[in-house]
């Protein structure tokens, strides 16, 4: 039922008609859900609220999030909770160097059926499921890691010679540890396309800590009292394609996008000079995505250049190819991406120096 | 409320905002510019000199010219109305409605954001300095003198005080009429020329340059004071001859005489000088003259030709002394050429014999040309001396004799026919070194 819903949905809103903004009142709901939702996670996942944001807007872009940090700063508390909020079905698969593909994809066993007949029957793996937690994802071999591709980007599992399609919708949310690489496969650039957002995942403050031992028995989260209807989560999916990007605003984000490029003439030196590849095309779609999400959680019609600049480290962090230079400077992606931002003028207005408009001075030396 | 008019006049109206400063920015940078060339341009003028410098001022048109190309140049850098468009959009943080409202209806969200309009700052300080700084180098070049760099490759050598000096001497010639004006015109070109060209890296030639103006101005002051001499010798002449008429009265043949050297002594004077037709006029010269040739020269007229001649012989005293005083011609001269004719000016006064003159013939008293003077004190006096002898800080080095000093004989001139004191033989004794004497008594014997 679910699934006829959602296809449904995807067919009206690709349906090309002349573009409009949604109404204030038509959005409204919308808002509010998300609010709401976001009002629960931060009271189950404490001190992380923009962490809860931006895994909640990953979320309604219908992207992968890996979360990268330390053991017990509640990457899997965080997912669990989205997972029961949003009434999806969930599924946590321990991620071990002996993870076989068949683990998480399923597998076909010999079995009998009702006339007595030997058939191999399909036995469906934790990958058919909504909300898919890959905990400790570099702990499997390359080869259990890649299962995962065909999954996360075609939504779907072919296994001897016939796909079958994954619920939707559906959501990897896979974590790593950033200490104890011995033993570890570090994903493939490939793979890593795949993620919507890296995001780090840091600790908490001491007033965070104290409330976490003082109010939570052996710390354990307490269970979200309410969750997302499945008509709920159909509007909200529906209002993030009525969110409009506008052409300036996608442009700055292909600009973006190309800036990462050591040979792209926006290249900041920075680029030019620690990175080897930067962003793919599907950074930029993620970028715009993303950007819709923020978008709505405000809720605004309109994307604005504030919601890429928002976005922006967490979709391009893990795209970027950094060179042995890069890391014997001791520099990460985050710094270059500062830099692009830094340097890249949403507006292209190129004055003198001496010329500063609405108090900031925003002008910069024509350049040649 | 906000509406898509709304937006694109505040945009339209930013636009055309900061076209405006980008006019006024790059035209005030230009006009500075310019106002720098124009200053340099004055330089360069006043440096080639007289090619360029008629042309200094044409250079004021360059700044306003610079300053209208250069406003419409800037305004390529006007930026379109998309950009500003994206940019009204982050100044209000409108969260992408303003940029979309290019795109879509945004009516209904016209209150989520306000629409402050934009500011456009344009810090003018540094600008308005230059522009104040290179007006007061303009104006600084604008008081460069003509010909301010000496040509290439020459170091000015200053004679500013020479030239002045020679310049009064020519002054002075030219007011006296010693010298016409274009002669003294030609003069000064000359002097000009010298300035130009006076180059420290070569002196002597500047120096020689200059002695030879000088010289050529004393060499016409001399020859006038000669002539002056000779006029102011007539002119005694005259006035003697014209005090000998009023002492012949009643004698005619006397009267008759001094008459003739009256008339004698009056055409020399004119002949000289054109000074006496400054005081009489030339018809009256010329009856005077006719009259005193015919011996009817009345008491009146010998009054007037008298005083004409005092006042003449004055004038030529006063340019004399003048002369001398601007060292044109030797002091020792002009007190001779004043002192010329006063013999027979106080005979004429005190009715004894004069001592002649020139043109006269001599005197009662001979002229003495022997004697030259002394040069003691004037000139070096060589002497011999032992090299023992030899100071450096106060000898010079004339020659080096082959011989012990005092052992030099003078060089007998054996034959010849002038002052010959020698008998036959050759025509030189010759010194024989010491070192060869042995060889030469060897030769020729002992005691040659």
């Amino acid at each position: 039922m679910l699934k006829r819903k959602w296809e449904f949905m995807m067919t009206v809103t690709d349906s090309g008609t002349s573009p409009h903004l949604v109404a204030p009142d038509e959005l409204a709901p919308s808002v509010q859900l998300i609010r709401r939702v976001l009002d629960e996670l931060d009271g189950i996942l404490l001190g992380q609220r923009q962490l809860n944001r931006m895994v909640l807007s990953g979320v309604l872009a219908r992207g992968h999030i890996l979360l990268e940090g330390l053991p017990g700063v509640g990457k899997t508390a965080l997912v669990k909770a989205m997972g029961e909020l949003l009434g999806l079905g969930f599924a946590r698969v321990q991620f071990t160097p002996d993870l076989m593909p068949s683990d998480i994809l399923g597998s076909h066993i010999l079995q009998n059926d009702a006339q007595g007949r030997r058939e191999m029957q399909f036995e469906p793996g934790p990958v058919f499921t909504n909300i898919l937690l890959a905990d400790e994802i570099n702990r499997a071999s390359p080869k259990t890691q890649s299962a995962l591709l065909e999954a996360m980007q075609e939504r779907c599992v072919t296994l001897m010679g016939k796909t079958r399609p994954l619920p939707a919708p559906f959501f990897v949310l896979a974590s790593q540890n950033p200490i104890e690489l011995e033993g570890t496969y570090p994903l493939p650039e490939a793979q890593l396309d795949r993620f919507l957002f890296k995001l780090t995942v840091g600790g908490v403050n001491v007033e965070t800590l104290e409330q976490i031992i003082t109010t939570r028995r052996r710390g354990e989260p307490p269970k979200p009292g309410w969750k997302v209807s499945e008509q709920q989560l159909l509007a909200l999916f529906a209002a993030m394609d009525a969110i409009f990007l506008p052409k300036a605003v996608g442009r700055y984000i292909s600009r973006l996008a190309a800036a990462t490029h050591p040979a792209s003439p926006e290249a900041t030196e920075m680029v030019r000079n620690y990175v080897s590849y930067g962003a793919s095309p599907r950074a930029a779609i993620a970028m715009a995505e993303a950007a819709r999400a923020l978008a709505l959680m405000d809720g605004r019609p309109t994307v604005g250049f504030a919601d890429v600049k928002t976005v922006a480290p967490a979709v391009l962090n893990h795209r970027l190819i950094l060179n042995y230079k890069a890391k014997f400077d001791g520099l990460d992606a985050f710094a270059v991406i500062g830099g692009i931002l830094e340097s890249l003028d949403e507006a292209q207005v190129h004055l003198p120096s001496d010329i500063a408009i609405a108090g900031a001075t925003i002008a910069r030396e024509a350049r040649a | 409320m906000v509406t898509v008019g709304n937006i694109a006049d505040r945009v339209a109206a930013l636009r055309l905002n900061i076209a405006f400063i980008l006019a006024c920015r790059s035209g005030i940078g230009a006009l500075a510019g310019g106002f720098v060339a124009v200053g340099l341009w004055l330089l360069i003028a006043a440096a080639v000199g007289e090619g360029l410098w008629q042309y200094r001022f044409h250079a004021f048109l360059l700044p306003p010219v610079l300053g209208v190309v250069w406003a419409g140049v800037a305004l390529r850098q006007l930026p379109g109305r998309g950009s500003l468009t994206a940019l009204l959009e982050r100044t209000n943080n409108a969260g992408g409605l303003i940029v979309a409202s290019s795109e879509v209806d945004i009516s209904q969200w016209a209150d989520a954001f306000a629409a402050a309009r934009p500011r456009v700052v344009w810090r003018m300080g540094r600008r308005l300095v230059g522009l104040v700084a290179s007006a007061a180098f303009m104006i600084a070049c604008m008081a460069a003198p003509p010909n301010l760099v000496p040509p290439a490759g020459m170091n000015n050598l200053q004679i500013d005080h020479h030239v002045d000096v020679i310049e009064g001497r020519t002054r002075l010639l030219e007011e006296r009429k010693i010298i016409p004006q274009r002669q003294a015109s030609q003069i000064r070109k000359e002097l000009s020329n010298i300035s130009k060209r006076a180059d420290a890296a070569d002196p002597a030639k500047t120096w020689e340059s200059l002695d030879h103006v000088k010289d050529q101005l004393s060499g016409l002051a001399r020859r006038w004071a000669q002539d002056a001499a000779v006029a102011k010798s007539a002119a005694a002449g005259a006035l003697e001859a014209a005090g000998n008429i009023a002492l012949a009265q009643g004698d005619p043949a006397a009267t008759a005489k001094a008459m003739s050297e009256l008339s004698e002594h009056l055409a020399e004077c004119i002949a000289q000088s054109e000074l006496l037709l400054s005081d009489l006029a030339a018809g009256q010269i010329a009856d005077l003259l006719k009259n005193a040739q015919l011996g009817k020269l009345s008491p009146e007229q010998i009054a007037a030709l008298k005083e004409a001649l005092a006042c003449e012989m004055a004038y030529i005293d006063e340019r004399l002394i003048e002369l001398a005083d601007k060292c044109m011609i030797d002091p020792q001269q002009a007190a001779q050429l004043l002192a010329c004719g006063q013999c027979l000016g106080s005979g004429v006064s005190s009715g004894q014999e004069g001592s002649g003159g020139i043109g006269r013939g001599g005197g009662p008293t001979p002229m003495t040309w022997a004697g030259e003077s002394d040069s003691a004190g004037v000139e070096w006096q060589p002497v011999a001396i032992t090299p023992q002898e030899l100071s450096p800080g106060t000898s010079m080095v004339t020659g080096i004799s082959a011989g012990k000093p005092g052992d030099e004989q003078p060089l007998v001139q054996a034959g010849g026919s002038l002052d010959t004191s020698g008998g036959a033989g050759s025509a030189y004794t010759h010194q024989i070194l010491p070192r060869h004497r042995r060889a030469v008594e060897a030769f020729f014997g002992p005691g040659q």
